[in-house]
């Protein structure tokens, strides 16, 4: 969500030349509440989610959909007003930061009848020599960050939990991403890509042209491998030391600083690294602040900072424990479906504490694997790198593969490539699977009928999406307009179907209307449907 | 995989977990209507565990036993043993398993220490009995799920199971009951340890 303060932005001149500053007391409001609260223990389990959403505004005499930008109406009668965000100003100086607009650039899906190579033209010099060829160019961070998303909290028992987990649950990101998969069009147009994570990274890339290695290095510090909002660039455990092969950029001063303060490396150079990024908003009521009692200026870089994962320290004078906050689900239309995803995943923080187990692998094949994970029905036709051994083989009920079995390009590697459905619903041999470990720690948890069926409900989309039964979202649109008669099998989304699409969409978040391709009604009491397989993907 | 042994899998975590954050929990299963087998296997998980109590038991009743038993006379002789064992402060509450809703009320009504749980199988958890529903929610009685076997110990995996534990034939000996545990942090949905016993016996 970002930072929400009350006040005036300072112009971008200004905000510039207090970066030194911010990143000076951000440090310093970091090294004061983790000396303060690092020994803090048995916090319990509290989580919750997050879910972005947008107003559209139908007009159903033209047939047409549009963004409804009156957000302080609505967020007046939430009774939120008082707290406003300026992402107007984020806009900006994001692009006067990077010295020009960004340049978001989705490779376009192939139709019969998609022109090639597909060339759209521009009216200004800057768009057309931006925009490449066979693909959806987009300039403006809305694009990016206008996506929905499905972010979730919990809270750790102490900061070496919150460290464990984060780093856990890193390698699930891509898994989660390609599971829920649901962004496969952009700009009136059919991609090539099922999720939003590469567009939101390119929409708010605030590196210059130094930064990013186009020209030498000559104003800038750092050359930058990724946009501020992307993937993780290391592990924070001792666990994971070994696996952290990207890499890290980081600002030296400011490590020093917070390694003189008695803060381990690993957790050192995770925060100096995020603090390689410039404050992009500075309000100027905020400036000068008491840094034992106030952390503003950290959490500016810290939520500005948009990654896979986010290790989030406690707020100071507040009772909240340190926490783990997983960012790469896509957003889904109905409640029931995102709390499926949600309660999945902390479930599976419950078993990973539970058993102890280990997924991690080098950082670099997550990355690879966040790659493979948004690609087109990633979901059933990708192989993500996974661990093969996550150490559940001091129990029986839990212990998987054959230890001889013979694996063409990873022998002797600790992981090997599997598909989303082995990884969820497990395969004899090879590997136990998600769901079945999951309910094998249900039932040591004497969990209560109504829970269970719950549980049971969200348990069977996630497995039946992992095994293809169920479409993804991003799936189910591609087929709705694969299917519409205006549809002219030139990647081309026109205003009608994008209507007819939308007023689906609406009707089945809602509640109106079921959607057995996505989901199977849930079960309470009454008897399971028959799904019928649906088409193949676009 | 069981054996007339104890099993502990400690799941060893990096932190100190003080005990009164934990929460003990045991399924005792009778293979034969034989009560005493209670006391045994209760004294057995709390050595094993290292604690003086146990927060719940459950009771699960020999397979065919409450059918061929109208009176429930079986299962009141083995409550009366866990009663014993609450007023010993060995148990804190009991629960039973797989009891429909005439037999959960005949043994509310009749018992001096009520349970607080009943378990339902897994795969009935989405289509219960609204007369058990009513029932549980009235008295406040808790419907808990498992996925138990019925036929917990099948008799090759015991006699393989001594076999390999103990390296003696399983000949002659009878298992009589098979216990399941497990401890749970609080508030905090994590499992420290879980594990099977098994008792057998046999005539000397």
């Amino acid at each position: 969500m970002g930072l929400l303060v009350e006040g005036v932005p300072l112009s971008w001149e200004q905000t510039k030349e207090l970066a030194e500053y911010v990143h000076f007391h951000g440090i310093q409001q970091f090294i004061n509440i983790y000396n303060r609260l690092k020994d803090r223990q048995r916090d319990v389990l509290k989580w919750g989610d997050e879910v972005e959403y947008m107003l559209l505004k139908f007009d159903h005499v033209e047939k047409k959909v549009h963004l409804l930008a009156r957000s302080e109406f609505v967020l007046r009668d939430l009774k939120l007003l008082g707290e406003k965000q300026d992402p107007e100003t984020l806009r900006k100086n994001i692009k006067y930061r990077r010295g020009e607009k960004v340049a978001i650039n989705v490779p376009i899906f192939r139709d019969k009848n998609t022109p090639s190579p597909f060339v759209e033209l521009f009216s200004d010099e800057a768009s057309s020599r931006a925009a490449l060829p066979d693909h959806i160019y987009m300039d403006d961070m809305g694009f990016g960050m206008g996506s929905s998303c499905l972010q979730l909290t919990f809270q750790a028992c102490s900061i070496s939990e919150a460290r464990y987990l984060y780093d856990q649950l890193a390698p699930l990101c891509p898994i989660m991403m390609a599971l829920s998969a649901a962004s496969p069009l952009y700009r009136g147009y059919v991609s090539d890509i099922d999720c939003r994570w590469s567009v939101i990274a390119a929409s708010v890339d605030d590196r210059t042209r130094e930064e990013r290695g186009l020209e030498p290095l000559k104003n800038c510090k750092f050359r930058i491998h990724k946009s501020r909002y992307d993937s993780i660039d290391s592990y924070l455990s001792t666990f994971g030391e070994k696996y952290n092969d990207l890499e890290l950029v980081k600002d030296e001063k400011l490590y020093e600083q917070l390694l003189q303060a008695g803060i381990d490396h690993l957790l050192a150079q995770h925060i100096a690294h995020l603090f390689i990024r410039d404050p992009l908003v500075i309000y100027s009521e905020r400036i000068e602040m008491d840094d034992e009692q106030e952390s503003d200026h950290f959490e500016n870089i810290q939520s500005t900072n948009w990654q896979t994962m986010r290790f989030k320290p406690p707020p100071p004078n507040t009772t909240i424990g340190w926490r783990v906050e997983f960012r790469p689900t896509e957003v889904q239309l109905t409640d029931f479906e995102n709390s499926a995803y949600v309660v999945f995943v902390v479930l599976l923080t419950r078993v990973i504490l539970s058993y102890n187990l280990n997924f991690l692998i080098p950082l670099s094949k997550v990355d690879e694997n966040l790659k493979s994970a948004q690609k087109r029905d990633a979901v059933r036709q990708s192989k993500f790198y996974f661990r093969k051994d996550i150490g559940t083989g001091g129990n029986p009920e839990l212990s998987c593969c054959c230890p001889n079995v013979n694996n063409a390009d990873s022998d002797n590697e600790e992981f090997t490539l599997m598909s989303i459905d082995t990884i969820i619903n497990g395969k004899e041999g090879v590997f136990a699977g998600l769901i079945p470990i999951i309910n094998s720690y249900l039932e040591n948890m004497y969990v209560d009928v109504e829970t269970r069926c719950s549980i049971f409900n969200y348990l069977r989309l996630i497995r039946k999406r992992a095994s293809g039964e169920l479409k993804t979202t991003s799936c189910w649109i591609r087929n709705f307009v694969a299917a519409h008669p205006d549809y002219k099998q030139d990647s081309v989304v026109s205003d009608h179907i994008n209507y007819d699409l939308l007023i689906r969409c609406d009707r089945i978040s809602r509640g109106l209307e079921d959607c057995p391709e996505l989901f199977d009604k849930p079960i309470n009491k009454s008897k399971l449907p028959t799904q019928p397989n649906g088409p193949k993907c676009l | 995989m069981f054996g007339f042994f104890y099993t502990i899998l400690v799941f060893l975590f990096s932190f100190f977990v003080f005990s009164f954050l934990l929460q003990n929990l045991a399924k005792v299963f009778l293979l034969q209507n034989q009560p005493r087998a209670l006391k045994e296997a209760i004294e057995k998980v709390s050595e094993a565990l290292g604690v003086a109590h146990l927060d719940t038991v459950m009771m699960a009743l020999p397979p065919t036993s409450l059918e061929n038993d109208p009176l429930n006379e079986h299962l009141k002789a083995s409550w009366l043993e866990l009663q014993q064992l609450v007023a010993a402060g060995s148990i804190a509450s009991l629960g039973t398993s797989d009891l429909d809703v005439s037999q959960l009320e005949t043994l509310y009504h009749w018992a001096e220490v009520k349970p607080v749980s009943n378990q339902v199988n897994l795969a009935s958890c989405c289509v219960m009995p609204p007369e058990l529903t009513a029932f549980a929610k009235k008295f406040d009685i808790q419907l808990l799920t498992h996925n138990d076997a019925a036929d917990i110990l099948p008799a090759a995996a015991f006699e393989s199971a001594v076999g390999d534990a103990l390296n003696i034939p399983a000949a002659g000996w009878t298992p009589v009951w098979v216990l399941r545990y497990s401890v749970v942090i609080k508030c905090r949905g994590v499992i420290k340890c879980k594990g099977f016993l098994v008792g057998a016996w046999r005539h000397l």
